[in-house]
């Protein structure tokens, strides 16, 4: 009886935990990366929507954002739709529309994500996604609020 | 000698690009000058009517856009961009280059952005891109909001401006844009040959010299309205004036001489004046746009106020004020990679209070237009589009319209009677065809 009780408290307490605090992932094996230097712990969705639209440009402590995407495929596909609300198409026609009106330039762009998280770890203010199984202890896992 | 016009401007673009001059921007704090261009060709062809340029029977290639741009952030918060542009249109452009725009770009916070040089005006949903074919689905925006004969001032004004972004939570995302300055107009460009049209054929009128005044506007976009991802509603307006200079009949005659200096009986020359022609002109606009996967829906609605005044000696002095209207909905999906299709019915109308063109035939010889000619007060157009995505770089897009009225033409693209008329058809189509290529 006691035993479970016991097992019962701890699911709940994991369960509160987990409703409590921020999840380090999208609702699969995503996981956005950032820079040590990046001076956030945590974004929202909608936070994250305004980095990758190129609408928010520097940091809180005026350190500029340094955008970085994945290729094409299945990661970018489930990034781009969980986050920034846009399919591969209207996100780079987004981006080209910025290109060729003066608006900014698009993210830096790796096909491998070995590659993406090596810039990360290297380029200040750099905030990017890969899965979770390509994260190095040289970067910064950014959480998610509401996740 | 217009080939070669392009292939000069290439070269040189593409030589300014590894020039020593970006060379030492390309050493600066953030160290790159990103490059960026486009090259389109089309071809238009008519079965009634001359649509902007020689389109009627054989069609015409004239309609061709090249472009290239360098940018690069020189700081953490300044941005520095231009692009040049050289397009051919009938008889606009002519593949002179120009600044398409120039920003010299500074974020001050996510709120406040402000912006200096040669900047793309706010206006509607698409004015920013207009010039970049790869960019929409369609050959041809709606004329009767995007119409190309103001192609060249509304594009982007020499000013300065500012914009920003306020996020609102559950409300939304504001968006704002404001413009200062003076927008460009040149001697028998597209906004230029309008005005002409404006005014009764019988005065002759020939403008031959413009001075704009300062032109104002802003933008104003709510997206993500209480959290509806894609939906975006859009109102904002702009204030132009300028005083063109112009050549028009006075009335009186002179004898005409042959080249021995001998009178020729029963001819005369028609001697002209020169007077200021002067327009207002207060444009307002709403629009909404719903973007949800692969669909997207748009609708914009504009109201242009027009004030003009002209002093005449054979006709006193005249005062036009009237609106011009025009609204549109469109709908585009893409299907696969390489496919989209896109649909739109647009109506534009040059005075609201003459949809019907009764009044513009009516006055004698002041009439502006000749009785028969009553739909060249509107124009409706339904617009089949299809885009194909050949590479990521080649754009291939084919569409066709079926037009009713003969608004937003020019008898000086051979629409006129030999007394210089308009003379068009109500009914007819035109089918546009446009590859483009971009890097």
């Amino acid at each position: 009886m006691r035993k479970k009780c016991l097992l019962g408290f701890v699911f709940l307490a994991v369960a509160g935990m987990a409703l409590a605090f921020p999840g380090p992932t999208l609702a699969d094996d995503l996981v956005i990366i950032g820079n040590r230097s990046v001076p956030v712990s945590e974004l929202s969705q909608s936070d994250i929507q305004n980095i990758y639209l190129g609408k928010t440009k520097v940091w809180d402590n005026g350190m500029k954002v340094i955008v970085v995407a994945l290729g094409d495929g299945d990661v970018t596909d489930r990034f781009l739709k969980n986050y920034v609300k846009k399919n591969s198409n209207t996100f780079n026609m987004y981006w080209k529309k910025q290109v060729f009106t003066g608006g900014g330039k698009p993210p830096t762009s790796f096909d491998k994500e070995k590659d993406l998280v090596e810039y990360v770890s290297t380029t200040k203010g750099a905030v990017g996604y890969v899965s979770s199984q390509s994260v190095s202890d040289n970067v910064k896992i950014i959480l998610v609020n509401g996740e | 000698m217009m080939k070669r016009k392009l292939a000069t401007l290439m070269i040189l673009l593409l030589g300014m690009a590894f020039s020593g001059n970006v060379g030492a921007i390309e050493q600066s704090q953030t160290g790159k000058v990103d490059i960026h261009g486009f090259i389109t060709q089309g071809y238009l062809v008519t079965d009634e009517n001359n649509f902007m340029a020689d389109t009627e029977g054989n069609g015409t290639f004239q309609f061709n856009e090249a472009g290239i741009n360098f940018a690069s952030d020189v700081s953490e918060r300044l941005r520095l961009g231009v692009q040049f542009i050289a397009r051919d249109l009938g008889k606009s452009g002519n593949k002179d280059v120009s600044i398409d725009w120039a920003v010299a770009d500074y974020s001050v916070a996510d709120w406040l952005n402000v912006r200096a040089g040669k900047c793309k005006m706010s206006h509607g949903l698409y004015n920013y891109e207009r010039d970049v074919d790869m960019l929409r689905t369609f050959v041809f925006l709606p004329q009767s909001f995007y119409y190309e004969g103001w192609r060249d001032s509304v594009n982007a004004l020499n000013g300065v401006g500012a914009y920003g972004y306020v996020p609102m939570g559950v409300v939304g995302n504001l968006t704002y844009h404001t413009d200062l300055g003076y927008t460009s107009v040149k001697v028998g460009g597209g906004e230029v040959r309008q005005l002409e049209e404006t005014m009764p054929k019988i005065l002759q009128l020939n403008v031959t010299e413009v001075d704009t005044d300062t032109t104002f506007g802003g933008q104003l976009a709510w997206d993500t309205i209480f959290g509806i991802d894609g939906l975006k509603i859009v109102g904002g307006g702009f204030n132009f004036e300028m005083n063109a200079t112009s050549d028009l009949i006075d009335g009186t005659v002179s004898p005409l001489f042959d080249q021995t200096g001998t009178m020729v009986p029963d001819h005369y020359i028609y001697n002209k004046e020169s007077r200021v022609f002067n327009l207002k002109l207060l444009s307002t606009a709403g629009s909404i746009e719903y973007a949800r996967g692969n669909f997207v829906f748009a609708a914009e609605y504009m109201n242009t106020a027009y004030e003009m005044t002209l002093p005449t000696t054979i006709a006193g002095v005249i005062h036009k004020k009237f609106d011009a209207i025009g609204y549109y909905g469109s709908l585009t999906y893409r299907f696969t990679d390489w496919l989209e299709l896109g649909a739109y019915y647009s109506e534009y109308y040059r005075d609201k209070d003459d949809k019907n063109g009764k009044k513009a035939v009516q006055g004698g010889d002041l009439a502006l237009l000749p009785p028969g000619q009553e739909h060249a007060m509107w124009l409706k157009d339904l617009c089949l589009s299809s885009r194909f995505d050949i590479t990521p770089n080649w754009i291939f897009k084919l569409e066709g319209h079926m037009m009713d009225g003969a608004a937003l033409m020019y008898s000086s693209d051979d629409n006129a009677l030999p007394n210089g008329s308009m003379d068009s058809e109500q009914d007819w189509y035109l089918m546009a065809a446009k590859i483009s290529y971009s890097f």
